[in-house]
C-alpha cells in the first residue's frame, strides 16, 4: 500500500481509531499491529505473505533454538542465515545469476537458464530486502548475545512485519524496538505534534519535491538517444539526486511520524547527505540504518578498520559491492557500489576528510568534489545500462553542447528549493525557524498540507519499494 | 495560558485553506479522463465478443461503437496500445478479455510495420498500465469525481508562458469507455509522423520470427473456433513506402501467412482515408474504416 495514496489515508485513520480502543492492552496490541501489518503488505500482494512468515518463524524458531541450544547455536544461525539469504537469492537475484550464466556458458534456447525460471520467481517482493535484513539482524545479535530472543510470537512478528517501515525502512534493530513494542507509553501531545511535522514533511518531500523532479529524469533516461549535451546530464542528475533523495528520505519521515503516533520511536534515517565535505560523512548522513546495518553485520566481522591497511581497504570494497548488489540485481548497481568503495579508499589515502576541515574554503572544496563523486556515482545507480551510464558519463566530462539543463521552470523551483533548504541547515538557519510562535507553525504546516494537495506531481511509487 | 502546536487546529486550517483553493480554483481534469480510459481498457472484464489488437492506429483508427452497429449483440472492445506489439504478451493479454461462452468470438488485428519489429516488444504502456498499484487503479475508477476538485498545478505549464512562439497546432482527443479514442488535429500536416517513424525503422524492422510468432497465435485461435481477422491500417502513400522498404513491411507474404493460419485478411483501399499526422486516422476516416470492418465481418460471420 502506497502512503500517499487515499487508500492509505483510510487505512491509517482505521488503524489509529482501533489503537485507540485496544488502550493499554499489549496482546491486544501486538495482535493488532500485526494484523494490520499483514494487511497492509498483503494488500500489494497477499502471494508474498508466505516470504515474511517464512523469514519470521525460521528466526524466530533459530533464535529460540540459540538460547535453548548454546552450544549449537553457530548450527541455528548458520541455518537461519541460508534461509534468509537463500529466500532473498531466490526471488531477487535468480533472474540476474541466470542471465550471467547465460551469457558466461554462452546458453540459449532451450538451455538457457533464464528460460527455466517460473515467472513468480522473477517478481521482486516489495520490500524483502528490508525485512529480511531486519529479521537477520534478530538472529545476529541473539547469536551475539546480544539480545535475549523473545517467547511471544506476536512481538517477534508485530516488530518484523511493522507497517510503517515494513518496505523502505528505517531498518529498525530488535534490541531498540522489542522492548518499545512491549511498552504503552501514552503519546503526549509534543509527540503527536512531532508526529504531524515528521509526516507533513515526508510528504511535501515526496510528492511535491521527487514527484515534480521524476518526469525530468525519465524523460532523459529514457529517450533512445542520449542526449550530446553536458550540462542537460549535470542538470537531470542534481534532478535525480533530489528525487531520490526526497523520495527515500519522505519515506523515513513518514515512517518515523507514524511510529510517534503509534508510542514508538524509529532512528533517523537521513541528516542532509547533501552538505557532507567528505564521503565518508555522505555515508554517516544517507541511508543510515542500512549503513550502520552494514558496518555492523559486514564490515566489522570481516575485520573493520583492524589489521593491514590493505585488509581494510578490502573490507570497506566487500561491503560497499554488497551494498550496490543489495539496491538491485543488476551491474549498475554493483558498479555504484564499487564507484563509491573507489572514491572512499581514494579519500583515505589522501586523508582529504581530515584535510577538509582545516578551514572554511577547504570545506567548501571538499562538498564540492563530494558532490561530483555522488552524482558521477547516481548515473550507475539510475542508468538502464552499463553502456547507457558510460556514454552519459562521457557526455558529462565532455563539456559540449547546448547550454540547457532541461529543468523548464517546474525543476527549476523544486530543486531551488531544495538547494536553499540544504544551503540553510549547512549554514545552520534552519534552527531558527524552530523558535517562531506556535500559531504561526501550525499555519506554516497547514500551509504545507495545502501545498501537498495543490502541487503533488504525478503519483508514483516509492522508488527504494524495488528494493 | 502557553499555547502549544497541536495536530486538530492544523488540520482544520489545512481543510480550510485547501477548502478554498477549491472552490476558487478552476476544477480541470488534468488527464483523468484519459487515466480513466487507460484503466478501463486494461481492466477491463472478460465479456466482449470481439477485441481489437494493435498499437495507436488501431486505437485511434477503429471506433468499436460503430463496428457493433452491424453485428447485432456483440460487445467488442478497441484493445490498442500505444506502441502495442503483435507478440505473445498482448495475445495473451487480448485473448482474456474474450468471453468465453460467446458463440461467436472475434480478433481484428491492426497489423502495422510497428507492431512487428523489436520496438513494440515491452508493450510499454499496456505494462504501465497493467502494473499500476491497486490503490492508483481505485482512485481513478471510484474517486475521480471528488480529486477532479484537488486537480494539482503544474508548474511546468507556466513554461508555455515563457515561450516565445504560441502553439501553432491543437490536437483533440476523445476518449471513448470502449476503447477508441477520437482524434483530431489542426491544422493536420501528413508528413508529421514521418521523422519518428524514419528514426525507428533505421534499427528496427519488421522480424521474420515475429511474423511467425503472429501466424502460429493466428493459428491456434484459429483451431479454437475464434474468426481471427486482420488488416494493414491505412496511412498515407509516403508512409506505406517507409514500412515498405526500410521497414521491411511485406503485406502479400502477412496476409497469406494469415490466410494460411486460418485467419481472413481484409484489404484496405489507403486512398479513401486521410490522416492527420500521416500515420493516424482522423475521426471521419476512423468512423468510415470502422464501418467498413463492421460490415466485413458481419458477412464473414454470415449475419447478413
Amino acid at each position: 500500500m502506497l502512503f500517499h495514496s487515499l487508500i492509505f489515508v483510510l487505512f491509517a485513520i482505521v488503524f489509529f481509531l482501533i489503537n485507540r480502543w485496544i488502550g493499554k492492552r499489549v496482546k491486544g496490541r501486538l495482535a493488532w499491529l500485526t494484523l494490520a501489518s499483514f494487511f497492509f503488505y498483503g494488500w500489494w500482494d497477499g502471494r508474498f505473505l508466505f516470504l515474511i512468515l517464512f523469514s519470521g518463524l525460521v528466526d524466530y524458531g533459530a533464535a529460540l533454538a540459540m538460547h535453548r541450544f548454546p552450544r549449537r547455536r553457530t548450527f541455528f544461525l548458520i541455518a537461519s542465515l541460508l534461509a534468509n539469504i537463500g529466500s532473498l537469492s531466490l526471488f531477487k537475484y535468480s533472474g540476474f545469476i541466470a542471465a550471467n550464466l547465460d551469457s558466461l556458458f554462452g546458453l540459449t534456447g532451450g538451455y538457457a537458464l533464464t528460460s527455466h525460471i517460473d515467472p513468480f520467481f522473477l517478481i521482486t517482493p516489495v520490500g524483502i530486502s528490508f525485512y529480511t535484513f531486519q529479521s537477520m539482524s534478530y538472529t545476529l545479535d541473539v547469536y551475539k548475545r546480544k539480545l535475549e530472543p523473545t517467547k511471544n510470537i506476536l512481538h517477534f512478528f508485530a516488530y518484523l512485519s511493522m507497517f510503517p517501515q515494513l518496505v523502505a525502512g528505517p531498518i529498525v534493530r530488535a534490541k531498540e524496538m522489542l522492548p518499545q513494542l512491549l511498552q504503552v507509553n501514552p503519546v503526549s501531545k509534543a509527540e503527536r505534534w512531532e508526529g504531524l511535522r515528521l509526516i507533513v514533511k515526508g510528504y511535501f518531500k515526496k510528492m511535491v519535491i521527487a514527484d515534480n523532479l521524476a518526469p525530468i529524469v525519465v524523460a532523459a533516461f529514457s529517450a533512445p538517444d542520449t542526449n550530446p549535451s553536458s550540462l542537460y546530464w549535470w542538470g537531470v542528475m542534481l534532478a535525480f539526486a533530489f528525487q531520490i533523495y526526497c523520495d527515500f528520505s519522505g519515506y523515513s519521515d513518514i515512517a518515523r511520524g507514524l511510529a510517534k503516533w503509534m508510542g514508538y520511536d524509529f532512528p533517523d534515517n537521513f541528516n542532509h547527505p547533501y552538505i557532507s565535505t567528505s564521503l565518508r560523512e555522505f555515508w554517516t548522513r544517507w541511508h543510515i540504518s542500512l549503513s550502520t546495518w552494514f558496518r555492523d553485520y559486514l564490515y566489522i566481522p570481516l575485520g573493520g578498520n583492524r589489521g593491514s591497511r590493505f585488509r581494510s581497504h578490502w573490507n570497506m570494497w566487500i561491503t560497499m559491492v554488497v551494498s550496490g548488489l543489495w539496491h538491485g540485481a543488476a551491474w549498475t548497481y554493483v558498479l555504484w557500489g564499487a564507484l563509491h568503495a573507489f572514491f572512499l579508499s581514494l579519500e583515505r589515502i589522501t586523508h582529504l576528510d581530515s584535510w577538509v576541515r582545516k578551514s572554511r574554503p577547504a570545506r567548501l572544496a571538499g562538498w564540492f568534489i563530494v558532490t561530483l563523486q555522488v552524482l558521477v556515482a547516481w548515473v550507475f545507480f539510475r542508468a538502464n545500462s552499463v553502456e547507457q551510464a558510460w556514454e552519459i558519463v562521457t557526455t558529462m566530462f565532455s563539456f559540449k553542447g547546448d547550454w540547457i539543463t532541461g529543468w523548464g521552470i517546474s525543476g527549476t523551483v523544486f530543486i531551488g528549493i531544495m538547494v536553499l533548504w540544504e544551503l540553510l541547515v549547512s549554514l545552520r538557519l534552519d534552527k531558527s525557524f524552530r523558535q517562531v510562535h506556535p500559531m504561526a507553525e501550525m499555519a506554516f504546516y497547514a500551509i504545507l498540507i495545502t501545498i501537498i494537495i495543490f502541487f503533488r506531481g504525478e503519483g508514483s511509487a516509492f522508488i527504494y519499494f524495488q528494493f | 495560558m502557553k499555547i502549544k502546536p497541536d495536530i486538530v487546529p492544523t488540520f482544520l486550517l489545512a481543510a480550510l485553506f485547501t477548502g478554498l483553493l477549491a472552490a476558487f480554483l478552476p476544477s480541470r481534469d488534468d488527464g483523468g479522463e484519459e487515466a480513466l480510459f487507460w484503466t478501463r481498457k486494461t481492466f477491463a472484464p472478460a465479456s466482449f465478443d470481439g477485441v481489437i489488437m494493435g498499437d495507436s492506429r488501431a486505437y485511434r483508427g477503429l471506433s468499436p461503437e460503430v463496428m457493433e452497429k452491424h453485428l447485432p449483440g456483440m460487445k467488442v472492445l478497441n484493445f490498442g496500445y500505444s506502441n502495442g506489439g503483435l507478440n505473445p504478451e498482448m495475445f495473451e493479454a487480448a485473448g482474456s478479455k474474450l468471453d468465453k461462452t460467446s458463440q461467436a468470438k472475434i480478433m481484428v488485428l491492426a497489423v502495422t510495420a510497428n507492431c512487428l519489429t523489436g520496438y513494440t516488444r515491452g508493450n510499454e504502456q499496456w505494462k504501465k498500465e497493467r502494473f499500476r498499484s491497486r490503490e492508483e487503479r481505485l482512485e481513478r475508477l471510484w474517486m475521480r469525481r471528488f480529486l477532479i476538485r484537488f486537480s494539482p498545478i503544474r508548474l511546468s505549464e507556466l513554461d508555455e508562458l515563457f515561450q516565445t512562439e504560441t502553439p501553432e497546432k491543437k490536437y483533440m482527443n476523445r476518449y471513448h469507455p470502449d476503447g477508441w479514442v477520437e482524434s483530431e488535429k489542426f491544422p493536420p500536416d501528413t508528413s508529421e509522423a514521418l521523422p519518428s517513424y524514419i528514426k525507428d525503422f533505421t534499427r528496427y524492422k519488421v522480424e521474420n520470427a515475429y511474423m511467425d510468432e503472429l501466424f502460429r497465435q493466428v493459428k491456434k485461435w484459429s483451431d479454437e473456433g475464434i474468426t481471427v481477422v486482420a488488416f494493414r491500417p491505412p496511412v498515407t502513400a509516403s508512409m506505406r513506402m517507409l514500412e515498405d522498404t526500410m521497414a521491411r513491411y511485406n503485406e502479400y507474404v502477412i496476409k497469406e501467412g494469415i490466410i494460411q493460419a486460418g485467419g481472413h485478411w481484409i484489404d484496405i483501399d489507403p486512398s479513401e482515408y486521410e490522416t492527420y499526422d500521416g500515420s493516424h486516422l482522423n475521426k471521419t476516416s476512423a468512423l468510415r474504416l470502422s464501418e467498413k470492418m463492421g460490415r466485413e465481418l458481419k458477412i464473414l460471420l454470415g449475419k447478413e
